[in-house]
């Protein structure tokens, strides 16, 4: 009877360890790679070979490779979390069209991207989000009107202490911030990158971002988390 | 004709200076004015009211090309100091529409502890007083995620 159970267990083990490392093995893997669209440097966006997005415009200091780079790490991030079609939508955040996968903001159909596809940025992040579906498995979805803003928890249930990091120049700490939002999203916020911008010469901003990493070279933000106190300390006392 | 000339002097100097007014009043964005000229003539209070939209459209566009944009509604309101109840500048809230459209200014409050540290509170609330009676209402919900400040 023993000996049956052991010759047993072994191949099923090994069954479940296989079917563990396919899983591992079968996630869906987002790359980019520079190409050249009518004359003009661009990047795309592919999943497992699949090309999902074509960024065709520079915006924000950052080339249309280094963009498609960027969007090829966010969407990583969504798929290693676990973000499968159905979790792909296409959405309002603040005025701006944006695919997100899950709360994870993957790219930005902005203007001047729409523009230079020839779409409204609303029919790009929906194209952008039919593209992205498909290649994850899922079937494109039919057109309609996008959700819009305010499907987040903004309830300030949890508060923390983080510091504050320069977006223009990495590793700078501007001080501190105290964050509030939901227990989990503080949990996760790990710090606020500031980004700093001037409105006609009389005005300047200084902008807050809750991030999830302290790499803030592109900032991952937390949604649902925002700034309620600022921080400074007194470094040289006279 | 001396005496008819001075009878009708007053009531067209006054006419004068009230169309003057009234054209200084209609200044918008948009027109040739710009923030500093509106800061100057009319201070940070109205200033803000009258570029609201433009500051909160330029931050949001300006997250967005971060990929940073947030989820949720945005709104760029005065800051009051809740010590002297005037305005010393400008924050963008957000929040849920329903909670942000409730805002009207964002109370500031300055504390020092530990003679090195010093915090800056910043409280969302529904009104743009902060002095007299009564403490004004914190609106729960909604943060702060930009600050505005202008040079005079």
């Amino acid at each position: 009877m023993r000996p049956i159970l052991v010759r047993w267990a072994v191949p099923a083990i090994a069954v479940v360890l296989l079917a563990v490392m396919v899983g591992v093995v079968y996630a869906a893997i987002a790359t980019s790679r520079p190409v050249t669209l009518d004359g003009r440097e661009a990047g795309e966006v592919l999943v497992d070979g699949q090309v999902v997005f074509r960024v065709r415009t520079d915006a924000g200091g950052f080339t249309a490779e280094q963009r498609a780079a960027q969007v090829a790490d966010r969407l990583n991030d969504a798929l290693q979390a676990g973000a499968g079609p159905q979790d792909v939508r296409a959405t309002t955040v603040a005025g701006n069209q944006v695919v997100m996968a899950r709360d994870m903001l993957i790219i930005t159909a902005d203007p001047a991207e729409a523009a230079a596809n020839g779409l409204t940025p609303e029919q790009l992040a929906r194209e952008w989000q039919g593209n992205l579906v498909v290649a994850l498995g899922g079937e494109r979805p039919p057109s309609g009107p996008p959700p819009r803003e305010g499907d987040v928890d903004w309830t300030g249930q949890a508060d923390k202490v983080v510091p504050i990091l320069s977006v223009g120049t990495p590793g700078i700490s501007l001080g501190a911030a105290r964050v509030s939002g939901p227990r989990d999203k503080i949990a996760a916020t790990k710090a606020v990158a500031q980004l700093n911008a001037e409105f006609q010469r009389t005005a300047r901003i200084r902008a807050f971002i809750p991030v999830s990493d302290l790499n803030i070279t592109r900032p991952k933000r937390v949604q649902g988390v925002s700034v309620n106190a600022l921080i400074d300390m007194r470094l040289v006392g006279f | 004709m001396l005496k008819a000339l001075k009878e009708i002097r007053m009531p067209v100097v006054a006419l004068l200076i009230v169309a003057l007014l009234a054209g200084a009043l209609v200044v918008l964005p948009g027109t040739a004015l710009g923030l500093g000229d509106i800061i100057k003539v009319f201070g940070i209070g109205y200033a803000v009211s009258a570029f609201s939209k433009p500051i909160n459209d330029f931050i949001n566009r300006a997250m967005g090309e971060q990929e940073a944009a947030v989820m949720g509604a945005t709104k760029v309101v005065p800051i009051l100091s809740v010590g002297t109840g005037g305005f010393i500048g400008a924050a963008q809230v957000v929040g849920a529409p329903d909670k942000v459209r409730t805002v009207q200014a964002v109370g500031q409050l300055e504390t020092r502890f530990e003679d090195r540290f010093s915090m800056r509170v910043l409280i969302p609330i529904t009104t743009k007083r902060v002095t007299g009676r009564g403490a004004p209402k914190g609106v729960s919900g909604t943060g702060v995620s930009a600050l505005v400040d202008f040079r005079i």
